[in-house]
């Protein structure tokens, strides 16, 4: 096939419109950043595992002391009797989980439990006879629930008495 | 990036690497605070009593004995524990304290029992108690929120 060969001028007049191109160095090889994420996962797992033993789950425990009647923890002879304050718990006839508080001779109605605690310090405080080694009986009835009882020994406790004694219903 | 980070990045190492130290450090710490924990499975999860502003204090001892008193049902027996091993009944939770009265009178015995369970049973449990001429009890309870 035959084609036209472009003339020597025409060449020339291309050659001189084309941008002339920057010739351009050769560029240096790549530097290939890398971080090693082994370790740091390592630690990570290693953090995360450390504060899961380390956290609780659930409600806090603590204890509240208490001591037991025994032989030689009865009191000598040459001390005198003392009253002790009576603190009744007696199942709620209404409601079978509730239960009425009652101190006998000072508070003969049934008193909600967060003034149980005041009661007792009043009358430690304001009562002739009464202070902090004046042993509190804590009069339950079979069917109250274990953690009435426990409020009222921790109400006696806040109440500063020395001497707090669980016992059942006579 | 900068030149400076790059350098850092690239330098050959020339130190000591931490790394390994730091995984082998916590994982031992892991171990005993698990093994730790593995120490106190006599603990067996009940609902403990949550008094109102509660005296309870966090305490630890080291001559202890713990008796679990489990809430199964309104009408069925509730469950004992002395320590970690069950006991099935009440006689055997005393043949137990026994042993535990007679090697160390001076322990301290805890006392979790569910806060549902009515207060007979735990009285009972607290006259079983006393009959070994153990007088030290300790009762669980949770902890005031802020304490």
């Amino acid at each position: 096939m035959n084609l036209p060969e472009p003339q020597a001028g025409q060449a020339a007049d291309r050659a001189r419109e084309a941008p002339v191109r920057p010739r351009l160095r050769p560029r240096p090889p790549a530097l290939r950043m890398s971080l090693n994420l082994t370790p740091m996962i390592d630690v990570v797992f290693n953090l995360l595992l450390f504060f899961l033993v380390l956290s609780r789950f659930g409600p806090r425990e603590g204890m509240l002391p208490a001591q037991l009647p025994s032989d030689a923890a009865a009191p000598p002879a040459m001390e005198l009797p003392r009253t002790p304050v009576r603190v009744r718990l007696a199942a709620d006839p209404v409601s079978p989980a509730d239960c009425r508080v009652t101190i006998d001779r000072f508070n003969e109605s049934p008193m909600p439990f967060r003034a149980l605690g005041p009661a007792l310090r009043r009358i430690r405080l304001q009562e002739p006879g009464f202070d902090h080694l004046t042993p509190v009986h804590l009069i339950a009835d079979d069917d109250v629930a274990w953690d009435h009882v426990v409020n009222a020994y921790n109400a006696a406790l806040a109440a500063e008495y020395e001497r707090i004694f669980f016992a059942g219903s006579p | 990036m900068h030149s400076r980070l790059r350098e850092y990045i690239l330098r050959p190492s020339d130190g000591i690497n931490m790394t390994p130290m730091i995984d082998v450090t916590f994982l031992l710490l892991t171990f005993f605070m698990l093994a730790s924990h593995f120490a106190s499975s006599e603990k067996v999860s009940l609902e403990l009593p949550s008094p109102d502003d509660s005296r309870a204090v966090d305490r630890r001892f080291r001559d202890k004995v713990m008796i679990n008193v489990v809430h199964q049902g309104p009408d069925l027996p509730p469950r004992l524990t002395l320590g970690a091993m069950p006991a099935g009944s009440l006689a055997e939770l005393a043949a137990g304290l026994q042993g535990v009265a007679r090697r160390d009178p001076g322990v301290q015995v805890i006392l979790r029992a569910d806060r549902r369970l009515p207060y007979g049973v735990v009285r009972r449990v607290m006259e079983i108690v006393a009959a070994q001429g153990l007088t030290r009890l300790q009762v669980a309870a949770e902890l005031s929120e802020d304490g």
